[in-house]
């Protein structure tokens, strides 16, 4: 088993890995234990990378996934194609994740804090400085941008998750990439 | 070189980074002379990068372990999976196959009382004074006439005088004088296949 596969990316390529969890959302249908501890074990660290890249928190990530893998269980008969449990799973985080950042409204500092008491303009790493502008975004526009370039979705996949029309995904997309650039530069320059 | 063109060719880079047409010559061109617009590719592919790379996070197995549980504990919503329920099946089709047998019963209960009812309320039991004349029984109704009108026991405990003006001509007045109803005579017609026609009488 190579390492790609070892890390379990949930992307296009993992479509096999879906097709074999699909027999444990059969089993977890029934109640059995085993298949939903399987379930959570493949899908609940890409969903909290997600939901973290989104909400830029790791532990509110966390929350919300949680919240997200238990509302998906309860109303597990509703699933209709047991191969998509993985786009639902992430389809319900998403949208409730988006939901709540509108509640929070926190000051966007406190919302990502590997920045927390550094100066970012003076980090050398990139990550460091990614991380920093994408938590100045708007939620909606870090939804797609995370959507787009962290699972690798596709315009009609991101209009999906977040039940928004295709060319609002389009738009969306272009604006928040001219406003992370717009934040970048303002970074470089110690705005 | 304007704003509204950098802008344009930006939207271009966006689409192809989106898995888009290519750009076209033009966008290429342009971000060769163009810092702005260079530097916005730059930075969308270290975007993509970063985001792509980013490793997935090493989560607590307990945790997994409090989510089974609290899906054990509680309740699922309407159409759920029901994990604290293994017989859910077993009573559902006990219950489907109950239903029409609690019909039945109800139906027979209903009709049962139905019949009850009616013997009770039967001449003979509650109105022994219905023996008039021309009754050969107490239970078989019984009819007088005074000329005008009818007098007919029926089901009911009072007597119901029914002018003679409603009841149709051929109604018959005395049953005790001649039987109700004549059986009129009949004449075996011509069979289906065209039999011939036989006389009964």
């Amino acid at each position: 088993m190579t390492s790609t596969t070892a890390s379990l990316t949930i992307t296009r390529e993992t479509t096999a890995l879906h097709r074999e969890s699909a027999e444990w959302v059969v089993a977890a249908r029934r109640g059995d234990s085993e298949a939903i501890l399987k379930l959570l074990r493949l899908y609940r660290p890409p969903l909290v990378r997600l939901l973290t890249g989104i909400m830029a928190d790791a532990a509110l990530a966390e929350d919300v996934a949680q919240d997200a893998f238990l509302q998906a269980f309860r109303s597990l008969q509703q699933l209709r194609d047991p191969v998509a449990f993985y786009p639902w799973v992430r389809r319900l985080a998403t949208r409730e994740a988006l939901r709540a950042l509108r509640r929070r409204l926190h000051a966007v500092e406190d919302l990502h804090p590997a920045t927390e008491g550094a100066d970012p303009a003076h980090q050398a790493e990139t990550r460091i400085a990614v991380g920093f502008v994408l938590g100045q975004l708007p939620p909606e526009q870090r939804a797609v941008l995370v959507l787009r370039e962290m699972e690798q979705l596709d315009y009609q996949e991101i209009a999906d998750t977040l039940a928004v029309p295709v060319g609002t995904v389009r738009s969306r997309l272009f604006t928040a990439r001219e406003r992370f650039r717009a934040l970048w530069r303002e970074l470089e320059e110690g705005v | 070189m304007s704003a509204q063109e950098c802008r344009r060719a930006r939207q271009l880079w966006s689409d192809e980074f989106d898995g888009g047409v290519p750009v076209p010559a033009w966008v290429r061109l342009h971000a060769e002379t163009c810092r702005e617009c260079s530097e916005f590719r730059g930075q969308m592919l270290r975007l993509r990068q970063e985001l792509a790379g980013t490793p997935l996070p090493r989560l607590s197995p307990e945790r997994d372990e409090e989510l089974l549980a609290a899906l054990q504990a509680a309740p699922a919503g309407p159409g759920g999976a029901r994990f604290w329920n293994p017989f859910g099946r077993v009573r559902r089709a006990i219950g489907f196959s109950a239903a029409p047998a609690l019909v039945g019963v109800g139906l027979s209960a209903f009709l049962v009382t139905l019949v009850a009812a009616q013997l009770l309320s039967s001449p003979a039991g509650d109105h022994p004074e219905r023996g008039v004349p021309g009754s050969t029984s107490a239970r078989e109704p019984a009819r007088t006439d005074d000329g005008d009108a009818l007098e007919l026991w029926l089901t009911s405990p009072q007597p119901t005088r029914v002018p003679r003006s409603m009841l149709p001509r051929n109604t018959v007045p005395f049953p005790d004088s001649k039987p109700p109803l004549a059986i009129p005579e009949r004449r075996r017609g011509k069979g289906l296949h065209g039999g011939a026609a036989a006389d009964l009488t």
